[in-house]
């Protein structure tokens, strides 16, 4: 063992854990964004709108990430003619595949909202949009929450994937040193420790979520028939890929 | 758009695509029962009377939930120094089986303990209540998110690349440096990895009708 290594390169390291995050961040902005525009097709009542989400989404979730970066990487360019960055195309390929697994979180968050909500929404005269914006997504978003937790681990993790197109996020940059001083125990342990740390805390996180709203909500205790709360529907509704996944 | 395409390489390199193809399913099937095996344990365990084993348990999911599987697989690869075919195998089995024993784990809990309770009171033993109790309702609840598990590891398979196996992904970028037509290259492969996991889906339910039915008689 000799840390010293993992001491005298660590700064260099660090840069790259930064690049990691800035990764993860965008592309779960980026993808919560589309996911949720693809939950809203696949939730639409014309068939021309829903069965594209549906292929899409159902597509991507069965290809792996790295075939989803080769196709960001060496073929858009070769369709757009545009040559492309690695952190571009990193972004866009991460982008591209987690919005797959958010439009599911995000559907099955809309879904767990009772239809009736809607409807008095529009009773009580606010318009569609106003009704998802104060009624349905706010409660939505609370069942979401753990789910979306997870969907972000999955996302930090993925990212080290992008280390095959050149882009010097953190596992990029910790082979980088290793290339150089050939230490593969402490610096493959070193990296496999910063992941287990960061992600463990934020699973942590999700599981805190998800007690704090398994309570049934609604201010009155409002529960289902069988007493199943409504994050409990929320549960039941999202496939089990989306709670941990890759 | 300016690109021609030219799907006749596929037909010329097709020996690289179906060796890529081969090696997908052999790292997979093996993953898949491996970890399946490993993951029934740990599962169990996670369920077990005694608080040292339960918390062993625990702590191996967490463990090899939370490290990417590229990191693993370098750490078994580089670090460990395996050869390449048994490093992927293991690590792809290992990060595997930390979620399948999570699958386990949540089909058993999901099983009343009142229910449990009330088969030793009629007087079962704890193998019948095991056998006619637990096992055929957590066997059904198991099925389907297996199947999700079972995805993952085709899915994931695709990372042994990085370490020189000569899988599906890796065949991608093969024909493409070959050729320069990695276009063509990467449409049929994605749509190899959505057959194998079509295949996965139906093998998956045909269980579920079989465990279905044999509850039903049973």
């Amino acid at each position: 063992m000799d840390l010293h290594v993992i001491v005298e390169n660590l700064p260099y390291m660090l840069t790259g854990l930064q690049l990691t995050v800035i990764l993860s961040v965008v592309s779960m902005v980026g993808s919560f964004a589309g996911g949720a525009a693809f939950a809203v097709l696949r939730l639409s009542p014309w068939w021309w709108l829903r069965w594209p989400a549906i292929l899409y989404i159902d597509i991507v979730r069965t290809v792996p990430l790295i075939m989803v970066i080769f196709w960001a990487f060496f073929l858009m360019p070769v369709l757009t003619g545009h040559a492309t960055t690695p952190v571009k195309a990193a972004l866009f390929a991460l982008i591209l595949f987690n919005t797959s697994y958010m439009a599911e979180v995000i559907r099955a968050g809309i879904q767990s909202i009772p239809r009736g909500q809607t409807e008095a929404s529009r009773a009580i005269g606010l318009t569609y949009l106003q009704g998802m914006r104060h009624v349905v997504l706010p409660q939505a978003l609370r069942h979401m929450s753990p789910a979306l937790v997870s969907r972000f681990i999955a996302l930090f993790m993925g990212t080290s994937l992008v280390y095959i197109i050149g882009v010097t996020e953190f596992f990029r940059a910790a082979n980088n040193v290793n290339n150089r001083v050939y230490r593969s125990y402490e610096i493959y342990g070193f990296v496999a420790m910063v992941y287990f740390v960061c992600c463990y805390a934020l699973s942590l996180a999700s599981a805190a979520l998800e007690r704090r709203f398994a309570v049934p909500d609604g201010g009155g205790g409002e529960t289902r028939a069988g007493g199943e709360t409504r994050a409990g529907v929320f549960d039941r509704l999202i496939s089990t890929d989306l709670r941990r996944p890759e | 758009m300016a690109y021609k395409f030219d799907w006749g390489v596929l037909l010329v390199y097709r020996h690289l695509l179906w060796q890529g193809l081969v090696l997908t399913v052999q790292l997979s099937a093996l993953g898949m029962v491996l970890s399946l095996v490993l993951g029934g344990m740990i599962g169990l365990g996670r369920r077990a009377e005694t608080t040292p084993l339960r918390w062993l348990c625990g702590a191996y999911i967490e463990f090899f939930r939370n490290i990417p599987l590229i990191v693993q697989l370098f750490f078994w690869y580089f670090a460990v120094g395996l050869q390449a075919f048994p490093a992927a195998v293991i690590g792809l089995t290992v990060y595997t089986s930390a979620y399948i024993a999570e699958v386990i784990r949540s089909g058993l809990q999901s099983i009343p303990r009142t229910q449990i309770e009330a088969a030793r009171s009629f007087g079962m033993t704890p193998y019948q209540v095991i056998r006619h109790v637990v096992l055929p309702q957590a066997l059904m609840r198991v099925i389907p998110p297996l199947g999700v598990e079972f995805i993952n590891v085709i899915k994931n398979s695709s990372i042994a690349m990085t370490i020189s196996i000569t899988e599906l992904t890796f065949q991608t970028q093969q024909i493409e440096s070959l050729t320069f037509r990695g276009f063509e290259a990467a449409t049929a492969i994605t749509m190899l990895y959505v057959i194998l996991a079509l295949a996965i889906v139906l093998l998956m339910a045909a269980i579920e009708r079989l465990v279905r039915l044999d509850l039903r008689v049973g």
